[in-house]
C-alpha cells in the first residue's frame, strides 16, 4: 500500500504538516505486511506556484499510485480531486510522520470526510 | 480623449471625480469596478442589460482518452484526469483555450459560463458598467467586454489597488488621474500608482480630495495636481445621498481641461 505523508524536510521522523497543497514536500511510503518496504520524499513545486496547488498535488499524488494521504487540512477542490481518484485521506497533523503511518495502520487515525477552508494553506506554507 | 480615474487606496474619491468629471464636462462614463460598482448611484435613468460569458472547457468523456495533455498544458491546474475520469475546475479556468486546441481526440469543447453583465443608463450622459456575478473569480473579462462599448472619448472609473484589475482599466486611456487624500495610508498607495503609470509609460495627474486634513502630501507628490477637493461634511453628506456636487462645477471643468492638456 502507498501512503503519502503531507511534510516539511520530508522523512520518518518529520512531523506531518497542517497543510496539504502547499505542503513544501511530501513524505510517500510502500507499507507491505504492516512494514515500510521504502521511503521517497518528493518535493512538492505546486505550493509555490498560483491557484490550484491542492488540485494539482492531487492529480500528482494519484498519478503515482497513492492509496492513502495522511495530513492535517485538505481543501474542498483537493479532497474532491482524491475523492475521485479513491483515494482517502487522514487527519495526522503535527504527528511524528513515523507515528502517524503507525496508528494509520492500527486503525487510529480520523478519516477526513469534509474538507477544511479553502485557502488554508496559500499563506502558511511553512507550517 | 479617455480619462482614468484611479487611485491605489480605495475610498479616496474615484467615484466622486469620475462621476461629477464626466457630468459636468458632458462625457460619457464606464464604470470599471466590476466587483463593486457605484456610479449608478449617482447617474440614474432607464437601464439596458446584457449577460457576459467566458468560454470554459467541457470534456466528452466518450471521446476523450484520458491522455492527460489538456491538464499538462493547463497554466492554472484547472483540469484533473485519473484513470477513467476527466474533470474541470470552471472556477481556476482563465478561458486560455489551450485544453481544447490541443486535445488531439476533439473531446473538449468551449461552452459559454456567464460571468456577470453589462449595464447601460441613459441619462444626461450614458453610464455603462459591468456587474460581476457573485463567486467569478476573475473581473478583467467581463472588463474587457465593458471596455468595448468605449469611444474615443470616456471617462474610466477604475478599482482600486495597483493590480490587474486596476492596470486593465487605465491601460486604454489616454490620461490618468489618481485621486488621493492627505494621509500616511492614500500617500504610500500613490507611490505605487505612479510606479505603474511610469512602467506602462500613461500621462498622468494627481487631484487631492479631502484637501484641509493635517498630513502634508501635497509637497511629497512629484506630479501635476490637477485639483483639490476641500475636505468638507458637506460634499460628505451629498455624496452619501447620491447627489452631484453642482457648487463644484467649475472645480471639475479645470480638473478636466488640466487633464486634457496634460
Amino acid at each position: 500500500m502507498r501512503i503519502a505523508v503531507s511534510t516539511t524536510n520530508g522523512g520518518l521522523d518529520d512531523k506531518v504538516s497542517e497543510v496539504f497543497g502547499r505542503a513544501v514536500s511530501f513524505t510517500i511510503v510502500d507499507v507491505e505486511d504492516g512494514e515500510i518496504k521504502s521511503i521517497e520524499v518528493v518535493r512538492n513545486d505546486y505550493a509555490v506556484r498560483g491557484g490550484g496547488a491542492g488540485i494539482a498535488v492531487s492529480q500528482f499524488l494519484a498519478d503515482k499510485g497513492v492509496e492513502v494521504v495522511l495530513t492535517g487540512n485538505v481543501g474542498p477542490n483537493a479532497l474532491s480531486v482524491l475523492n475521485s481518484a479513491g483515494i482517502k485521506v487522514y487527519r495526522a497533523g503535527g504527528m511524528k510522520v513515523s507515528e502517524a503511518i503507525e496508528k494509520f495502520l492500527k486503525g487510529e487515525l480520523e478519516q477526513i470526510l469534509v474538507p477544511g477552508d479553502p485557502k488554508f494553506g496559500r499563506h502558511r506554507r511553512s507550517v | 480623449m479617455r480619462i482614468a480615474v484611479a487611485s491605489g487606496k480605495g475610498g479616496t474619491g474615484k467615484t466622486t471625480v469620475a462621476v461629477n468629471l464626466a457630468y459636468f464636462n458632458g462625457i460619457d462614463l464606464f464604470d470599471l469596478d466590476v466587483e463593486e460598482p457605484n456610479d449608478h448611484i449617482f447617474i440614474k435613468g432607464e437601464s439596458k442589460e446584457e449577460t457576459v460569458y467566458r468560454k470554459i472547457p467541457k470534456i466528452d468523456e466518450e471521446k476523450c482518452d484520458f491522455c492527460g495533455i489538456c491538464r499538462d498544458v493547463c497554466e492554472y491546474n484547472a483540469i484533473v484526469v485519473l484513470k477513467d475520469k476527466a474533470y474541470t475546475f470552471p472556477e481556476l479556468c482563465h478561458s486560455c483555450g489551450a485544453c481544447s486546441y490541443f486535445c488531439p481526440r476533439n473531446a473538449i469543447e468551449e461552452v459559454d459560463k456567464p460571468i456577470g453583465k453589462i449595464v447601460e443608463i441613459s441619462s444626461d450622459i450614458k453610464l455603462t458598467y459591468g456587474l460581476l456575478e457573485i463567486g467569478e473569480a476573475m473581473p478583467t473579462p467581463l472588463m474587457r467586454a465593458v471596455k468595448r462599448k468605449m469611444g474615443k472619448k470616456a471617462i474610466i472609473d477604475c478599482p482600486p489597488g495597483t493590480s490587474c484589475p486596476f492596470v486593465e482599466s487605465v491601460l486604454d486611456a489616454d490620461v490618468c488621474i489618481l485621486v488621493c487624500e492627505p494621509t500616511p495610508f492614500s500617500y504610500h498607495d500613490l507611490k505605487l500608482a505612479m510606479g505603474v503609470m511610469k512602467k506602462l509609460d500613461k500621462k498622468f495627474g494627481v487631484v487631492i480630495n479631502k484637501h484641509g486634513l493635517p498630513f502634508d502630501i501635497e509637497s511629497k507628490i512629484q506630479a501635476p495636481i490637477l485639483g483639490k477637493i476641500p475636505f468638507s461634511r458637506e460634499i460628505a453628506e451629498k455624496y452619501s445621498r447620491g447627489e452631484l456636487l453642482f457648487d463644484y462645477e467649475d472645480l471639475f471643468k479645470e480638473i478636466y481641461d488640466r487633464a486634457v492638456s496634460l
